[in-house]
């Protein structure tokens, strides 16, 4: 086995972005709505990290929280550390200059995120224009170079065309180039590839890590696929309810899951390989973020709840962390299937 | 025809539910605003052959733009097909320009639809009850109000429901229990089938198990025969006993699950199979790069021949010639549509 | 495809919504894969149909309340209010002509030139001009509805053909048309009601139209069509309920439209007859003794033009109300 490959990429220096019980709280008609609560972690220089989570996990709207683009009702606390700079508390203005510049950020429908009356040349040369004071000239030239590294076959046709003339995987890869424009330390990826097909999608991934590998950016992955996390990142984060539920390198989440959910998740996950028993289904539905039960949210569907869950778990451990009381020799398999 | 004796169409006349042979749909796409602008055909669903078996869950898979969506459509007649010949129970529906609605609604009797988007699809305007005694009222009119409260309460708590939500609306409900919804709204006349158009695709994760879960069971229990239709390989091969696989309106390979898993015999099938992330860090890191080259041609303008040769990564000079028909290949009873394989 | 309907892949800025709450089931027997056991929090709350969700979101908006308020008032006003006050809309008194209005002397909004009180003359006014902007609103949202419904659902060369007609109509000047109409047949007040909605039911239809297209491809039709249910009953039971929304707000903003257009063609003469008045009768009036008696002006004027806001407030709030964005 080569142990070159499949050894986690050990984090270089500092830490490039620190995230210190970042909270996000929405107001809304019917009270207030905790979509994060106390979220961790860092990242380091050219490090890869998945956040994995269903929906009502508050994986989008940190990163949203983190660059600042909640929803006007959303509101932040908590500290996210950016090259020792508070994001959270940054005025707007100075928070243009990170945005685009030294963090990058994709989303999930490229159609929605370009603009369909400009061109492709005018959007990309509009942020080089923007955060480096390009000429147009030198702009159009570095968008040709940088559609050619996302391996555009025709990127003249592609600077001129508009965003509908492109199919779904060719939008999404437009819109990779234009976020690597200014050479960001960090992209965040939010769900980039959940609206392609599967081929189109390998295409992507196998596109963000040749890009990793050359330019050294390091990538947040926000996805719901356990595969795709499993393929691309180092470190990995699983969330639910708001809260982390555990936190570790790929191998030891994939290998030795020691959270509840995280195993309920691998296991319900069909595969393309293995038995094709019944899967195992986490009994009861998303979280209702208006009405959380007190302490861990993931207790009302737990096979392993007991009177304990009714406080918030902390994070324990180091390098692998979880959140859950319950020891870790009592996560496996068979108890997820017949709770003691 | 040469398919004539083929896997996909075996069994005894009576026996199969569904039979369909070269079926073709197709939508006038105008290009150009004018009256007289030329209005060009793109084909849909160019020529699809298979059958269906009492009890049998058949799985069709392809990604976006291979007709699989507009397959499940064209078997309901909620869009006309223009050519080729659709057998249901023995009887055949014709394509004229005036469907023979009589016979459509005796079909749909027999067969009901699961849709994509749970919430979409049903009434926001209407509660449960009404939305479930729909079908009982279009297909059984003699049933009286009470027997009508009765299937849809045992029918309810039977996909996991509580009878005390008959009053409630759609909005109120999550995506997973709107699905169960869908579920038992088809299940209420006592189909045989029940086509499925990517039912769980807007799922979370650990619902799509419990719907998958339930799907299976109630195929058991009620012995129903599922067309399954779905973009996600891993899906397909935890409901299907076989599977259809179509690209770009054609059908390119179709086998019995364990064949097409362990054996693929098209190179499309290869490559979406190797193109599915696999959540095994170790495994994931060390394939290959097998990715597809290319873009999906354009339906309105495929490829001479082949349509998958622009993309094939085994594609030859013949292939541009003449399109390939589905063929046996390979040990285990597979058929697949390919030159070269 | 994946994931479910979340606020944020939708728009990038959203309000983030909550789910509703959802009404959780205790179980006798609970297969794996159903939802376990769970103690009832709540007693259940009454089924949220998306009516009552509007109904709440509406009392929520403090202008349109008061508008409604302030039409209830002033309907009930007009109705009750000339059996009420001491003056007959049509007495003259030749001894208080054109008198100021004024809290002492029994004429609280004055008189006009001929000695009939303006107070009861512009509660009477009211119930003409608001009879005939209900009644010619209902009959056009009638047959819009009914016309537009169709022309969408069935699509083709059908909708083609209603269509036409609809822009058809809209071609022919309406203002000659009511002239004609009023010279040939006089000035009965059916008949205003009758030219009023001739040009009042293509805005309803072509509306209808648009929206009943939109409908035609929602998810929860075609699962219609595909239980078997058929056309006719699509449209009953799917289309117009799904359309009420947009009919009601549109009703609430057609009859101001009404009574103004009601208004003008009595200003112009061509209206209501003595000695019948409407708030156009009276503001005709008013205008011409603008300069020696403004009051004359003023109040009947100042009464159509609060009801006409009070209308198009109330439109607002419905709407905003009942916007399926908004679920």
């Amino acid at each position: 086995m080569d142990t070159a490959a499949i050894a986690p990429r050990i984090p270089t220096g500092p830490a490039m972005l620190e995230v210190d019980r970042l909270s996000v709280r929405f107001q809304t008609p019917e009270g207030s709505l905790d979509a994060v609560r106390e979220l961790s972690f860092s990242l380091a220089k050219g490090q890869t990290f998945g956040i994995v989570g269903e929906s009502g996990s508050g994986k989008s709207q940190s990163m949203l929280a983190i660059l600042g683009l909640l929803a006007t009702n959303g509101h932040a606390t908590g500290r996210a550390r950016f090259e020792g700079q508070d994001l959270i508390a940054m005025a707007p203005r100075e928070l243009n200059r990170i945005r685009g510049n030294r963090i990058a950020m994709i989303f999930q429908d490229p159609m929605t995120s370009l603009n369909p009356y400009l061109t492709i040349e005018r959007q990309m040369t509009e942020v080089l224009e923007v955060q480096k004071n390009a000429t147009p000239r030198a702009a159009r030239a570095r968008a040709h170079a940088m559609l050619e590294a996302v391996q555009i076959a025709d990127p003249v046709r592609c600077l001129n065309g508009y965003p509908h003339q492109f199919s779904g995987g060719m939008r999404q890869r437009i819109m990779i180039a234009m976020a690597l424009l200014c050479e960001p330390d960090l992209l965040i990826a939010d769900e980039p590839t959940t609206a392609l097909d599967v081929t189109v999608q390998a295409q992507i991934v196998g596109l963000l890590r040749s890009l990793q590998r050359d330019f050294g950016t390091g990538i947040l992955m926000i996805t719901h696929d356990l595969g795709l996390v499993a393929g691309l990142c180092d470190e990995v984060m699983v969330m639910y309810g708001g809260r982390i539920m555990e936190q570790g390198s790929a191998q030891d989440l994939f290998y030795r899951p020691s959270h509840p959910y995280t195993l309920a998740l691998l296991n319900a996950a069909p595969r393309l390989h293995g038995e094709q028993n019944a899967l195992v289904a986490i009994p009861g539905a998303p979280p209702n973020l208006a009405r959380m039960p007190p302490g861990c949210p993931f207790a009302p569907r737990c096979p392993l709840a007991d009177a304990g869950c009714d406080l918030a778990p902390g994070l324990t451990g180091e390098g692998h962390r979880r959140a859950c009381h319950r020891p870790a020799a009592d996560v496996s398999l068979q108890t997820l299937l017949r709770p003691q | 025809m040469s398919s004539a004796q083929s896997h996909a169409t075996d069994g005894a006349p009576g026996a199969t539910l569904l039979r369909v042979r070269d079926l073709q749909v197709g939508f006038p796409v105008r290009r150009g605003n004018w009256p007289w602008s030329p209005t060009l055909t793109l084909r849909a669903v160019n020529g699809v052959s298979f059958d269906l078996h009492p009890g049998e869950t058949l799985g069709v898979v392809g990604e976006s733009g291979c007709g699989k969506s507009t397959l499940a459509r064209a078997l309901l007649n909620l869009v006309p097909f223009e050519a080729g010949a659709l057998t249901w129970f023995d009887q055949e529906m014709a394509c004229e320009p005036r469907p023979d609605a009589r016979a459509w609604l005796q079909v749909r009797r027999q067969v009901q639809m699961v849709f994509q988007d749970p919430l979409a699809s049903l009434d926001p305007r209407m509660n449960i009850l009404q939305i479930l005694s729909e079908p009982l009222r279009t297909h059984e009119p003699g049933l009286s109000a009470g027997d009508r409260m009765e299937r849809v309460c045992a029918l309810l708590e039977r996909v996991g429901l509580d009878r005390g939500q008959l009053y409630r609306y759609p909005h109120e409900f999550s995506g997973g229990q709107c699905q169960r919804i869908g579920i038992a709204r088809a299940l209420i006349v006592r189909p045989r089938v029940i086509i499925c158009d990517e039912p769980v695709s807007a799922l979370d994760v650990s619902i799509q198990a419990q719907i998958i879960n339930l799907l299976r069971d109630l195929q058991q229990e009620f012995g129903l025969a599922l067309i399954f239709i779905a973009h996600d390989l891993t899906v397909i091969r935890h409901v299907s006993q076989r599977v259809l696989v179509m690209y770009l309106g054609k059908v390119v390979e179709v086998a019995d699950r364990r064949a097409l898993f362990e054996h693929p015999q098209h190179p499309y099938t290869r490559a979406l199979l190797a193109s599915v992330p696999i959540p095994d860090p170790l495994t994931e890191r060390h394939k290959a790069s097998t990715a597809l080259v290319g873009e999906l041609p354009s339906p309105l303008d495929p490829p001479s021949g082949c349509a998958f040769r622009t993309r094939c990564p085994i594609a030859q000079p013949r292939c541009a010639q003449a399109s390939p028909v589905l063929e046996p290949k390979g040990p285990a009873g597979a058929q697949a549509a390919c030159w070269l394989a | 495809m994946h994931p479910p309907p979340n606020p944020t892949a939708a728009s990038r800025v959203p309000e983030l919504q909550t789910q509703s709450p959802q009404a959780q089931s205790p179980q006798a027997h609970t297969p794996p894969d159903l939802p376990p056991d769970l103690p009832p929090a709540l007693p259940p709350a009454l089924p949220r149909s998306p009516w009552r969700d509007a109904r709440a979101r509406f009392s929520r908006n403090r202008a349109a309340t008061v508008s409604s308020l302030l039409l209830l008032l002033i309907t009930l006003a007009c109705i009750a209010g000339p059996w009420l006050l001491p003056h007959a809309f049509d007495s003259t008194d030749w001894d208080a002509m054109k008198i100021a209005p004024g809290l002492t002397n029994g004429h609280w909004w004055g008189t006009d030139e001929s000695g009939r009180d303006l107070l009861v003359r512009c509660l009477m006014g009211g119930r003409i001009s608001l009879m005939v902007g209900i009644l010619a609103t209902l009959s056009s949202v009638a047959l819009g509805t009914v016309w537009g419904a169709t022309a969408g659902f069935l699509g083709g060369i059908t909708d083609q053909w209603m269509m036409r007609v609809v822009d058809v109509l809209y071609a022919v000047p309406y203002l000659l048309i009511a002239i004609l109409l009023v010279t040939v047949l006089g000035r009965d007040f059916y008949l205003v009601v009758l030219a009023i909605t001739a040009f009042s039911w293509m805005d309803m239809a072509r509306l209808v139209r648009g929206q009943a297209l939109s409908l035609k491809r929602m998810d929860y039709i075609e699962a219609a069509r595909a239980i078997g249910v058929s056309q006719t009953r699509i449209i009953a039971n799917h289309i117009v309920p799904n359309l009420l929304g947009m009919v009601v707000i549109y009703t609430t903003v057609t009859v101001p439209q009404v009574i103004l257009t009601e208004s003008v063609l009595s200003f112009l003469g061509l209206g209501i007859q003595e000695p019948m008045t409407s708030w156009g009768v009276l503001i005709q009036e008013g205008a011409q003794m603008m300069e020696v008696a403004p009051w004359l002006l003023l109040f009947p004027a100042a009464m159509l033009s609060t009801t006409l806001y009070c209308f198009n407030f109330l439109g607002d709030g419905l709407r905003d109300a009942l916007d399926p964005k908004d679920r």
